[in-house]
């Protein structure tokens, strides 16, 4: 008996581990004639029916694999949402297909249409530029939660910022991860220009994850573009599951010699303890930082705290951005705003964030805007 | 759901244990029968009649014998208000068993509680957890949360375990404080990283009548990790008492205030972290007689303070600041020792923070803590239990007043 109760405790400590386990399957599905699986599961499968085939992207750059039975050969729709708007289709190493309605469409929906015989096909939904390192810029957010009605704000002030290539987000989308929350969430996307890649927080977990899951893919990614690697880490219960830990252990190793960036929801530990802001275990997020600093990371971005907070973890540039709008911290005179970071990882000179250690890295700067007035302006 | 669970599953192993740790030991019982040759009849100002230790130091305040209503109700139907709906209203068991006085203070002290913790809450509330409103507020919330939840548990100790009549025994009095023990023991941890089983020693010693010194170390069996810590406590109110080494006085009131500062290292060499926190803290006790007679042999406890911490990593280090807060609810156990249960704040211990769904990462842990102080002769028994990010039993054997003790030279030889 008291072995039985052992070991169901033990399992307590352990809340994120089913969560981890359901993330393999995104990016799976399959139909009596037709089966696809995004690599790394990049992209939620929206839908897979007749001759079509939807998916959210959670990524620059998606490799698909399309397999076709006998009777599902012919023209195939590919649809992906949240993507690059110059992102084009590459079937099976053929040329690289537009999107329907060319320029003109500059939505983060992109659509193609193809011919597919029976067979397994591999498709890649690839920006031009994507595998050659150079400059980019990138949005940076999170906690939008009770803001969702009026983060079209947001949306537009992110868009109005030139050459910005996606957003990152840190999680908190909705307040209580409710189905109309994330049909608003979605609507509102249509005035951000550029797609949004995001890691959930700890509120989307006031409902089941799977809604999550089914609609904007995994919460512990990584992916590459121009040569700059982004994890994104769940830690939507204040802590990384050990099965999360040892795929950021293997994306660190990977990405050792490159310019790397890591974003959750949750600070590993908060730069104002008393606070209470951080991990649920002190010791987790010490080890964590550890992990990361030991893996040469270049940047750590996160959310949660609904401020900005510019500082240093374990050696490494840190920023909190919870600006999305939610329940604004008072008395730090920033309310709405977001972060433009800029990447080169062409560059091999100490960059302006680790110019005190001499560390070459390809993040470049990192600058504050706000969406509302606010009295403070950064570029680091 | 998951969370609640776990909360079940706790509450059962401890009771599992603590249900094992009364089989055991054979040598009390809540009536206090086995004592009876330490205590002999006793009239106090006012008249009324209990049992007093026979040895009492004249020192001591004067006991006041618990005078309990004629018509006092005793039975399950108490201790079934006290939880439903005594969860809410607090006092409800004492309503029921017709002591109306108890009643009355423990909603008061409910009431007490939940304004303290309204105080407390609402700048954090309307300031967006500002890190200043945060810190002025944290400590507010936790003690009026502890003393929500030590007028129920209160409650539900009048109505259960202090019936009228074991009540009309002062079996349930705390010990004084040993003025030197030593302590070696093990403890068990598991969370989601870590299965790991520390050795722990530590000890204690007054060294004046108002200074103590507590030391801990802590090493895991691979060496993986290793911890230390020293506390110097100085007694605000209520002085160590004078006696002689071994000689477990009972007290007729183990209220006291000090004043706690601590150094503590670990080194974790898996986690290649080393980290150094100094804190200073306060810390109290309040015998709840003190509140009313009915509730003589519990108490409650409160504790806030601050930490620095500096965090070494491989190649960097980071310094941060820590908030410290605690509350317990604890009774004695027929002046053999004292079991409590405990919130602790922090999260920078080896049990963390429960993962409390929508709170994680703000919630610290949870316990229950046994202190055998009469185990065998001079030995003492602790066992301990804490859930929070981890799971962490303990248990330790002590040695208390020294080895050249009379009563351990009697024990020995």
């Amino acid at each position: 008996m008291r072995a039985a109760i052992l070991l169901l405790l033990a399992a307590c400590t352990r809340p994120g581990e089913h969560r981890a386990d359901q993330e393999l399957e995104v990016g799976r599905a399959e139909l009596t004639d037709a089966s696809v699986v995004v690599a790394n599961g990049l992209a939620a499968v929206r839908e897979i029916a007749d001759h079509k085939l939807t998916l959210w992207a959670n990524a620059p750059t998606l490799d698909v694999e399309l397999t076709i039975g006998t009777t599902a050969g012919g023209t195939w729709t590919v649809i992906v949402h949240n993507t690059l708007l110059d992102n084009q289709l590459v079937a099976d190493g053929a040329p690289a297909l537009d999107r329907m309605g060319g320029d003109a469409d500059l939505s983060t929906t992109a659509t193609w249409t193809l011919a597919l015989a029976p067979g397994v096909h591999t498709l890649r939904v690839v920006a031009p530029d994507a595998d050659t390192a150079g400059p980019f810029q990138v949005a940076a957010m999170a906690d939008i939660q009770t803001a969702m009605p009026k983060v079209d704000d947001v949306f537009r002030a992110i868009s109005a910022v030139p050459n910005l290539r996606f957003v990152v987000a840190m999680g908190d989308i909705t307040e209580r991860a409710q189905d109309d929350e994330y049909d608003l969430f979605e609507r509102q996307l249509a005035y951000l220009r550029v797609p949004y890649f995001t890691t959930l927080g700890n509120h989307e977990l006031w409902a089941p994850a799977d809604h999550y899951f089914e609609r904007f893919g995994r919460a512990s990614f990584h992916f590459s573009f121009k040569d700059v690697e982004f994890t994104f880490a769940d830690s939507g219960d204040a802590d990384i599951d050990p099965t999360v830990d040892g795929w950021i252990k293997h994306w660190i190793q990977d990405a050792r010699t490159k310019t790397h960036v890591f974003l959750t929801h949750i600070p590993p530990v908060d730069p104002v303890g008393v606070r209470a802001g951080g991990f649920r275990s002190t010791r987790d997020g010490e080890k964590l930082l550890g992990q990361l600093s030991d893996g040469l990371v270049d940047l750590t971005l996160y959310g949660h705290i609904h401020t900005f907070i510019d500082f240093e973890n374990a050696g490494i540039p840190a920023f909190v951005s919870g600006g999305g709008g939610a329940a604004p911290m008072k008395g730090d005179g920033i309310e709405r705003h977001f972060l433009v970071v800029s990447f080169d990882a062409t560059k091999t000179d100490a960059s302006r964030l680790y110019g005190h250690l001499g560390r070459p890295g390809g993040v470049r700067a990192v600058e504050l805007h706000c969406v509302d007035d606010c009295d403070r302006s950064e570029t680091k | 759901m998951r969370f609640t669970r776990c909360l079940a599953l706790i509450t059962a192993m401890a009771l599992a244990v603590h249900a094992d740790a009364f089989a055991d030991a054979k040598t009390y019982d809540l009536g206090g029968l086995s004592m009876r040759d330490e205590y002999s009849g006793y009239t106090d100002a006012k008249g009324r009649h209990c049992l007093a230790p026979v040895d009492r130091d004249p020192r001591d305040k004067p006991i006041e014998c618990p005078e309990p209503p004629p018509d006092e109700r005793t039975g399950p139907l108490p201790i079934l208000a006290s939880i439903v709906p005594g969860v809410l209203v607090h006092g409800s068991g004492s309503f029921v068993a017709k002591d109306r006085t108890t009643a009355k203070k423990l909603l008061l002290m409910e009431g007490i509680g939940l304004g303290i913790a309204a105080v407390g809450g609402a700048p954090i509330v309307l300031s967006g957890a500002n890190p200043w409103a945060s810190g002025f507020g944290q400590p507010f919330v936790i003690a009026g949360v502890g003393m929500f939840v030590q007028s129920w548990l209160a409650d539900i100790y009048r109505s259960s375990v202090h019936t009228h009549e074991v009540r009309s025994i002062p079996v349930s009095q705390p010990l004084e404080h040993p003025p030197e023990s030593a302590e070696a023991g093990v403890i068990w941890t598991h969370d989601a990283y870590r299965d790991r089983m520390l050795w722990h020693v530590g000890g204690q010693a007054v060294v004046a009548s108002r200074l103590e010194l507590v030391a801990n170390a802590r090493r895991s069996y691979d060496a993986a990790y290793v911890d230390g810590d020293l506390q110097v406590r100085t007694r605000l109110i209520s002085p160590y008492g004078h006696r002689s080494p071994g000689d477990a006085r009972v007290l007729t009131d183990g209220s006291f205030l000090e004043l706690r500062s601590t150094g503590r290292v670990h080194d974790d060499s898996d986690d290649r972290v080393q980290v150094a926190t100094g804190e200073i803290e306060i810390a109290g006790r309040v015998d709840l007689r003190r509140l009313d007679l009915n509730l003589d042999g519990s108490y409650a406890e409160l504790s806030t303070g601050l930490g620095l911490e500096r965090v070494a990593y491989t190649t960097a280090y980071d310094y941060s600041s820590l908030l410290l807060a605690r509350f317990a609810w604890g009774f004695y156990i027929a002046d053999q020792g004292e079991l409590n249960l405990f919130y602790d704040h922090r999260r920078d211990s080896l049990a963390g923070g429960i993962a409390a769904w929508r709170a994680a990462g703000f919630v610290g842990s949870v316990g229950a803590r046994y202190d055998f102080v009469r185990f065998k002769g001079p030995l003492t028994l602790h066992l301990e239990v804490e859930y929070g990010n981890a799971l962490v039993s303990t248990i330790g054997i002590g040695v208390d007043g020294g080895p050249m003790c009379d009563s351990c030279r009697n024990y020995w030889f």
